[in-house]
């Protein structure tokens, strides 16, 4: 259960430079095709934070076609995390686990500002009344949290966001329900786990979040996931998945599509097919390579929503499988 | 001029976040096509570490294809720059400051690196007009020449003989090669890096051209680039360069072929062209895209050499200029 300290750093006695504590907001703009995240690594332990704002509005493979980064990874960390202001012009204020407001004054004329409102109690992924993949002990739980011992303790929140972009002087209203967590235990950089995290929400009433596994070496892309945690939330009340098959499509690095059949511990199932409308590599670490979009999803009964799409591999695992020395076959031909 | 003492940190009392202290280390191995290269980054000023090993053995467009790559953005920063020990498995010393450094790597996947970097000349110091042509005297005029900004305001330039080994996932490999290397230091912000080339071409331990090259995103492509610093090392004399005319040529990201003319203080010209054969996008600023690239050079002697190529493009610059809404024209057809 999250407690209302939890906005709070929990640095451990021992915390060292692995030990990190992490938030991730990002919104939508369905009707002008835009996406924007902000997110924070904070490593209390050694005192620095890694601060990360982008806009990008068309599905590519390229950072270069983002609208916007700011990417910063060495950054004095702040006393608080409930309230902290960044040199480069980020302001997040918790008020209470559930919301959060935040302010980004960019530069070329780039500013963010918006409210997150949580429709629901903060999902902790390790409580056994929250999630019935939850596990009694420390290992356990480290195994299965989809993150390793980075998600030893870790919430997700499914708000309504409201507020404002403003992308190069032109200003946008944004009026979306997205997804955001909160993360904190040692996160060594090197070898992070391969996984992914998504969410496809249909208004304000429902949306199904996951955290979901990811091992590329087994046969058969739709084998190679299988649900960490997650949940259904329904009316404001969450649902822990007690099951979920996905089939996850890539073109190269780019997640073009997701088919997904998610269980709640009612016994509901739900079947979705989403396609990327717009995404981007993404990298706040550069030991890894991430790929975020903003998926359009389909719901069996016909309902249409939005939500982040992403996975994330380390590179220490794809160049382990994908390592090319110039003696081997030419991987990529074109046209 | 670079003293004994600038293998040491030189933190200012007001050095703030942004104060960042580098050095760059590359070997290449060109019967195997395999090059490694080791990066650090110490900002003191809040005692944080970046360090980076890379190998490549191939010319690629995806960090999925690196041979190896550990970087680690967030590692506690040494007291000393002279000799260091970082957690995942770096030791770098400086074993006759400023000249000579012993490079050792013990990382994951039976993955080594063990080399001695002995020095064939004197640390160039972009800064001192007995080394560079086109060194400046005030400290503005120097950040707005030395090719990355205030970043470079203290910057030396070393070429060497690399010697030693490397083990790859088992597999050791001989190493015997002239490559440069760098230490800099100065106020180094990472969302305001410039767009820059930092490149050499080496012909045996006779003949090095070396050079750091800004780079403007708005000229016509075949004269964006102009000469910051450079020199020609010819038996162990070391020339600034005057001048420097360089063609590149681009698929995507990846310089895959330069063609340059580089003129030193005596007056003398050296022609050449350089094909890209090993490379990849290497991301060790968040907020830029960087290539390394190795070239294979052709002087017009014939002689034949290689050397590190490093393109730097800030993200801040790129995105203003190719950022891609949805709407417009997908901007590639295979």
């Amino acid at each position: 259960m999250i407690h209302p300290q939890d906005i709070e750093f929990h640095i451990p006695p021992d915390a060292d430079h692995t030990w990190a504590e992490t938030n991730y907001f990002c919104l939508t703009i369905p009707e002008a095709r835009l996406m924007a995240s902000v997110y924070v690594v904070t490593r209390k332990g050694l005192g620095v934070q890694h601060v990360d704002v982008i806009v990008f509005g068309a599905l590519t493979d390229s950072r270069a076609e983002c609208l916007y980064i700011d990417s910063q990874q060495h950054l004095p960390a702040p006393e608080k995390l409930s309230d902290f202001r960044t040199p480069n012009g980020l302001h997040v204020r918790a008020f209470n686990p559930r919301d959060y407001h935040v302010d980004y004054l960019g530069q070329d004329g780039m500013e963010l500002h918006f409210d997150f409102k949580g429709l629901m109690e903060p999902f902790d992924i390790h409580d056994p009344n929250h999630s019935p993949k939850a596990q009694a002990t420390e290992v356990a739980r480290n195994e299965g949290s989809g993150l390793g011992a980075a998600y030893g303790n870790h919430f997700d929140l499914t708000g309504h966001i409201t507020g404002s972009l403003k992308l190069r002087g032109k200003e946008y209203k944004v009026d979306c329900v997205e997804t955001m967590d909160h993360s904190w235990g040692p996160r060594a950089e090197f070898g992070m786990a391969t996984m992914g995290w998504s969410h496809a929400h249909f208004g304000k009433d429902f949306a199904i979040h996951w955290i979901n596994k990811w091992d590329p070496d087994k046969p058969g892309a739709a084998d190679e996931h299988a649900l960490a945690h997650g949940y259904v939330l329904e009316n404001g009340i969450a649902y822990g998945l007690t099951d979920m098959k996905i089939d996850c499509i890539h073109l190269g690095s780019v997640l073009t599509g997701i088919e997904a059949e998610v269980t709640d511990k009612r016994g509901k199932t739900y079947r979705l097919l989403g396609t990327a409308v717009i995404g981007v590599p993404w990298v706040p670490y550069t030991s890894g390579m991430l790929y975020v979009n903003m998926m359009r999803w389909m719901l069996d009964d016909g309902r249409m929503g939005y939500g982040l799409g992403s996975y994330n591999t380390s590179m220490l695992a794809l160049n382990r499988r994908h390592g090319r020395c110039s003696t081997d076959k030419q991987v990529k031909i074109t046209s | 001029m670079i003293t004994a003492k600038d293998v040491e940190f030189h933190t200012p009392a007001n050095a703030d976040y942004r104060w960042g202290e580098t050095n760059y280390f590359c070997l290449y191995i060109p019967e195997e096509r395999i090059v490694a290269q080791v990066y650090t980054v110490a900002r003191k000023a809040i005692a944080v570490m970046y360090a980076d090993v890379l190998i490549l053995g191939c010319l690629t467009e995806s960090r999925g294809e690196y041979l190896y790559f550990d970087a680690q953005q967030h590692l506690p920063a040494p007291e000393k720059f002279s000799d260091y020990t970082t957690p995942n498995g770096l030791h770098i010393q400086a074993t006759k400051p400023p000249r000579d450094y012993r490079v050792d790597y013990v990382g994951s996947d039976n993955t080594e690196i063990h080399v001695d970097f002995t020095a064939l000349m004197e640390p160039f110091d972009i800064h001192d007009p007995d080394h560079s042509p086109k060194a400046q005297k005030d400290k503005a005029a120097q950040a707005a020449g030395s090719g990355l900004g205030e970043a470079y305001g203290g910057h030396f330039d070393l070429t060497g003989r690399v010697t030693g080994s490397l083990i790859l996932r088992g597999k050791e490999y001989k190493v015997d090669c002239v490559e440069t290397m760098d230490h800099s230091w100065g106020l180094r912000p990472e969302n305001d890096l410039h767009p820059m080339g930092w490149m050499h071409a080496h012909f045996g331990p006779d003949l090095t051209i070396h050079w750091i090259n800004t780079w403007d995103l708005d000229k016509p492509i075949d004269s964006q680039h102009a000469l910051a610093h450079g020199y020609v090392l010819e038996n162990g004399q070391v020339y600034g360069l005057t001048d420097i005319k360089i063609r590149s040529t681009r698929m995507g990201s990846t310089n895959t072929a330069i063609e340059v003319e580089a003129t030193d203080k005596r007056g003398r010209t050296f022609r050449m062209h350089g094909v890209a054969e090993v490379g990849a996008p290497w991301i060790c600023y968040t907020s830029a895209i960087v290539t390394v690239t190795v070239f294979r050079w052709v002087l017009s002697d014939g002689r034949i050499g290689y050397g590190m190529a490093q393109d730097n493009q800030p993200l801040k610059d790129v995105n203003r200029r190719r950022g891609r809404r949805w709407t417009a024209t997908q901007p590639q057809v295979d």
